[in-house]
């Protein structure tokens, strides 16, 4: 357990109080935050993954293959994405933070592709090549929601980087539903198989590092969506970007061999845990936010 | 002079404060319980951050 005291990195004044009213970090808070987590990729020990991976069993690599191959599609596509949401800052302070998020974005892709590389042996010549092999394991609702949906979000605010209602979905649609909802239930629970059977420890501690940038992520949406949320009609957008979208989201974790069905299973866990544990982590984040859904919160 | 141990944490990813004398009572904490009881299985309510992410508050 870490033993430094929370003065020594982040402003008392921000900090009011637990979660009514809570009031939470600043962009600035959260980029001296994220200088002092760097981590680097090429650094990682992956002397005993590739073995552990030989070791599975074929269903146990199918699933991994697949929850980690949306990682990876994710954060790759994320990296240039994420470009009109670092041009829509509205201050340098918040400018500064959004391009450390896109070099997240960035240094996540890189674990994956080395994990693709290392461990499972892809030899793929470039990035792009290796991209066309992932993406053949994810999902259609997968693809939608990145490929049309995230895109047309972020495409919008390129277009118009001072049009807040833009914004607002672009940052409900990644940070609230892509890293807040499915990103964070997905680590949570593949983090939890790799602990428990004691395999992958380099990816496993290059994993924890990416979920750690994903906390200071979704922290940042919640402090953009909290601040603008106090007006109606962008607590409107919120709300109904939302109730777009969690439907898709919930699809996105079902496994394509489990498509169409009602439940599933992925690495042990049952389907009920995955789509209550995705359910409550943005219910509790709503209520933080002071956003309420009919019928969810 | 020595720093005093307040028995709340907060969190290094988001700035959530775990007091434990509210608890956390929509994520199954009630109130009374000391950080050092929370399962392992609990999450920050705003980031998702795991207990190892949290820190002690000292005055």
């Amino acid at each position: 357990m870490a033993t430094e005291t929370y003065e020594e990195h982040i402003d008392p004044a921000t900090v009011e109080g637990s979660l009514g009213g809570f009031k939470l970090l600043s962009p600035t808070d959260l980029y001296w935050l994220w200088e002092r987590q760097q981590w680097s990729v090429a650094e990682l020990d992956f002397a005993t993954d590739r073995s552990d991976w030989e070791a599975l069993d074929d269903v146990t690599r199918d699933e991994l293959t697949w929850n980690l191959a949306q990682f990876f599609v994710g954060e790759e596509r994320v990296t240039t994405a994420f470009s009109p949401v670092v041009m829509s800052a509205e201050t340098e302070e918040e400018e500064v933070y959004l391009a450390t998020q896109q070099v997240d974005e960035a240094r996540h892709t890189k674990l994956f592709s080395r994990f693709w590389e290392d461990v499972l042996g892809d030899d793929a010549p470039t990035l792009s090549k290796r991209m066309e092999g992932v993406r053949t394991h994810c999902n259609a609702s997968f693809t939608h929601l990145f490929d049309e949906v995230l895109m047309e979000a972020v495409d919008r605010l390129r277009v118009e980087p001072t049009d807040t209602a833009a914004k607002v979905r672009a940052i409900v649609t990644y940070h609230m539903i892509v890293e807040g909802t499915l990103a964070l239930t997905g680590q949570y629970f593949t983090t939890e198989y790799l602990t428990a059977k004691s395999v992958f420890a380099g990816f496993l501690e290059g994993f924890n590092n990416v979920a750690r940038d994903e906390h200071r992520h979704v922290g940042y949406g919640t402090w953009f969506l909290q601040q603008k949320c106090r007006e109606p009609q962008y607590e409107e957008v919120a709300r109904d970007t939302l109730l777009e979208l969690i439907p898709l989201a919930s699809s996105v974790l079902v496994p394509p061999k489990y498509e169409g069905q009602a439940t599933y299973e992925v690495l042990g866990f049952a389907s009920q845990d995955i789509q209550q544990f995705a359910l409550t982590a943005l219910t509790r984040r709503l209520k933080v936010i002071g956003l309420s859904i009919p019928g969810l919160t | 002079m020595p720093a005093v141990a307040t028995g709340r944490w907060i969190c290094e990813s988001c700035g959530l404060i775990y007091d434990p004398e509210e608890g956390d009572l929509d994520g199954g904490i009630p109130p009374g319980t000391a950080f050092a009881d929370i399962p392992n299985s609990w999450v920050c309510p705003v980031c998702g951050a795991r207990r190892r992410d949290f820190v002690p508050i000292e005055d």
